[in-house]
């Protein structure tokens, strides 16, 4: 890629940096040189950003994303090149228990920065923007291209599936170099979302739990190792040298769905402990829950593959969850 | 809820506007109470000048307030809300699209943050919200049905399919009876958006002065008389009763697309003037959709809904209304933003 030679010395901004996938991004285009500047306005106590130092080599303004001239200003006053827009309301659960708060987050946090974008004209950063698998909607069994209808019902869909079509709208209305990422199950270090399934999993055997299956254990997702999705957002922004990419929506996963309980055996594996997890839902006669996305686009297109097979990635996760909770940064 | 609204209290955001006038005075009629928030006053209007507001409970309160439309759903013990307020012209979207994100996106799920937060426990309020034929975008195979991907690109097309999406998902998640409305083109007296087909070419009919085409007149749109619209909202309404139709979308037109040239030959026949409508533009304006066609068989077969109006009734009951409103002079009060 030629993301080496790019990046060296350039302004780029990371939204979200506190989260899971920021924190990996950050290391990464600090290790490229860049020049990174983060919007924050918590800081997560226990968070990979915080506890690996990555802070340290960024610049951090205290603005809230949610106010369209602090957006604008982050933008112009940094030179900032590129954006990566992760900041979110990330889990579902939360965003059915309060809608408006995701929506606020996900949908007016994304509008800000791209009439930013819009009003820098001829000065415009290009863009990547976080949508998600979840925008394809519940109904569909098998595989999702880019073309796939967004058929997302629930409030976190919702507000994923109207970030992607309103990025879209002003790369395809105003040519804003944006594109938007519509990611697989991003797993890794320093995820401290304990709902998700790698997480969860993880932190019961480190203890010595039988991991527990809120399902009956088949539903099938494909997962995408952290270091993968970081490439896939690299060469998603590199695209946007050329703008017919503008306004492109990129699949990125393993093309490989696995089940929960293949999973969960994976990382029992992993933790080379001898448990059988605990599956407490009951089997649904003749339903096939399998969904996963099509990524022969983005390796096509741009020469981007998943590098990381399941295994080591759940090696990775799991060697990085034991040293951080041994360390008890965690709670 | 019944066939009547007479124990009713419906709040109605854009009452101010062109279609949201038309289901205020319905709704008063019916027996309904009407609460209707507003941020600004169009004394123009056909809300004002025909006496719908006064008949109306009057907020002064911007939807976007989610505090302050909470306390009027509370204060004023509103079970039903029609949500019409919205930016709806293509041109001013395309211009600024945050002030419509804003007033199209933001102000939906404000409100129905605040029906849901209101509801509480209890019964929260129906919730009929106006999503567009827009939404859909473009698509090779017509007419548009319900099912059919939202597809939008440009600005106020997917303000429009956002507000849809984030109102369902309201139903999904919140349990909130909402449903969405996918209206063709609707037109009728009242309509004071000069910029749109019907009444920019009743106003240079009126006037004396060939109508203006901006495209080259090929693109075709489904239309709707407002009477219709209004029934089918009443419709919408009505169908919430059921838990079965929360989160439901609903395509209404008339069903008989009709292209730009069509239309405006209608009117000037109905003018009775002997013009040529001045053709100017290129088959498709920038950042618009060349076809637009909802299926209306879904509110038809389960609501039965029908229109009542046919493209010439309506349109010859619309230009003698902007007949009279002109001669008033009223236009000369009117912003006229393309």
């Amino acid at each position: 890629m030629s993301a080496d030679r790019d990046y060296k010395g350039t302004s780029v901004v990371v939204t979200g940096a506190h989260g899971f996938m920021g924190s990996w991004l950050v290391e990464r285009l600090l290790d490229l040189g860049a020049r990174v500047i983060i919007p924050r306005r918590t800081v997560a106590a226990g968070s990979r950003f915080v506890r690996e130092g990555l802070e340290q080599g960024c610049e951090m303004v205290d603005i809230d994303l949610l106010d369209p001239r602090s957006a604008l200003r982050i933008l112009n006053e940094g030179g900032v090149r590129v954006v990566f827009h992760l900041a979110a309301q990330t889990i579902v659960a939360t965003a059915s228990a309060s809608p408006m708060a995701t929506f606020d987050a996900n949908v007016r946090g994304t509008y800000n920065l791209l009439e930013a974008a819009r009003l820098l004209s001829d000065h415009a950063p290009r863009l990547v923007v976080a949508s998600s698998y979840h925008v394809y909607g519940p109904g569909i069994n098998g595989v999702c291209f880019e073309d796939t209808p967004l058929r997302a019902t629930s409030p976190y869909a919702a507000s994923k599936a109207c970030a992607d079509f309103v990025t879209r709208s002003y790369a395809g209305t105003y040519g804003v170099p944006a594109a938007v990422t519509r990611l697989a199950n991003v797993y890794g270090g320093g995820d401290l979302n304990w709902s998700r399934i790698v997480p969860d999993t993880v932190r019961a055997l480190t203890r010595g739990d039988r991991p527990v299956i809120a399902s009956d254990g088949t539903p099938e997702r494909d997962y995408l190792y952290v270091e993968d999705a970081v490439d896939a957002y690299l060469a998603i922004a590199d695209s946007l040298s050329d703008p017919a990419n503008y306004g492109r929506a990129w699949n990125a996963g393993c093309d490989l769905p696995v089940s929960v309980l293949q999973l969960v055996r994976a990382l029992i594996a992993a933790a080379g402990l001898d448990l059988e997890p605990e599956v407490r839902g009951t089997p649904v006669p003749g339903r096939v829950d399998r969904q996963y996305l099509d990524s022969s686009a983005i390796r096509d297109e741009l020469g981007w593959h998943a590098r990381w097979a399941l295994d080591d990635g759940l090696a990775a996760t799991y060697e990085w969850y034991g040293q951080a909770l041994r360390e008890a940064a965690l709670r | 809820m019944g066939e009547g609204f007479g124990n009713t209290t419906a709040l109605v955001t854009g009452a101010q506007g062109f279609i949201g006038c038309w289901l205020a005075e319905r709704l008063l009629g019916e027996g309904a109470r009407v609460v209707v928030p507003r941020r600004s006053v169009e004394p123009r209007s056909r809300f004002m000048v025909e006496g719908i507001a006064e008949r109306c409970v009057l907020v002064d309160a911007d939807v976007l307030d989610q505090r302050a439309m909470e306390r009027t759903l509370a204060d004023h013990g509103v079970n039903l809300v029609f949500h019409l307020a919205a930016q709806p012209i293509v041109g001013i979207a395309n211009r600024s699209p945050y002030s419509t994100w804003e007033s199209n996106v933001r102000a939906t799920y404000s409100l129905l943050e605040a029906c849901r937060t209101v509801g509480g426990s209890g019964e929260p309020p129906r919730v009929v919200v106006a999503s567009s034929d827009h939404a859909y975008g473009d698509h090779e195979e017509l007419p548009h049905r319900e099912d059919f991907a939202l597809k939008a690109l440009y600005p106020y097309d997917v303000s429009k399919a956002c507000a849809d999406i984030v109102a369902r998902s309201y139903a999904d998640a919140a349990g909130l009876p909402v449903a969405v409305t996918r209206m063709a083109n609707t037109f009728g007296g009242g309509d004071l958006n000069w910029s749109r087909i019907v009444p920019d070419t009743a106003r240079a009919l009126i006037a004396g002065r060939p109508p203006v085409i901006r495209s080259d007149g090929t693109p075709e749109r489904d239309y709707l008389y407002v009477e219709d619209a209004v029934d089918a909202y009443l419709a919408v309404a009505r169908s919430l009763d059921d838990p079965a139709g929360h989160g439901a979308a609903w395509n209404v037109g008339m069903g008989t697309p009709v292209s730009v040239l069509g239309l405006v030959r209608i009117l000037i026949a109905i003018s009775g003037h002997d013009v040529e409508p001045d053709i100017r533009g290129p088959a498709v304006p920038p950042a618009e959709i060349d076809r637009l066609y909802p299926d209306s068989a879904a509110i038809r077969e389960r609501l039965g809904w029908a229109p009542a109006w046919n493209l010439e009734r309506g349109l010859e009951a619309t230009y003698r209304w902007y007949e009279r409103y002109l001669s008033g002079g009223a236009a000369a009060f009117v912003a006229d933003v393309a």
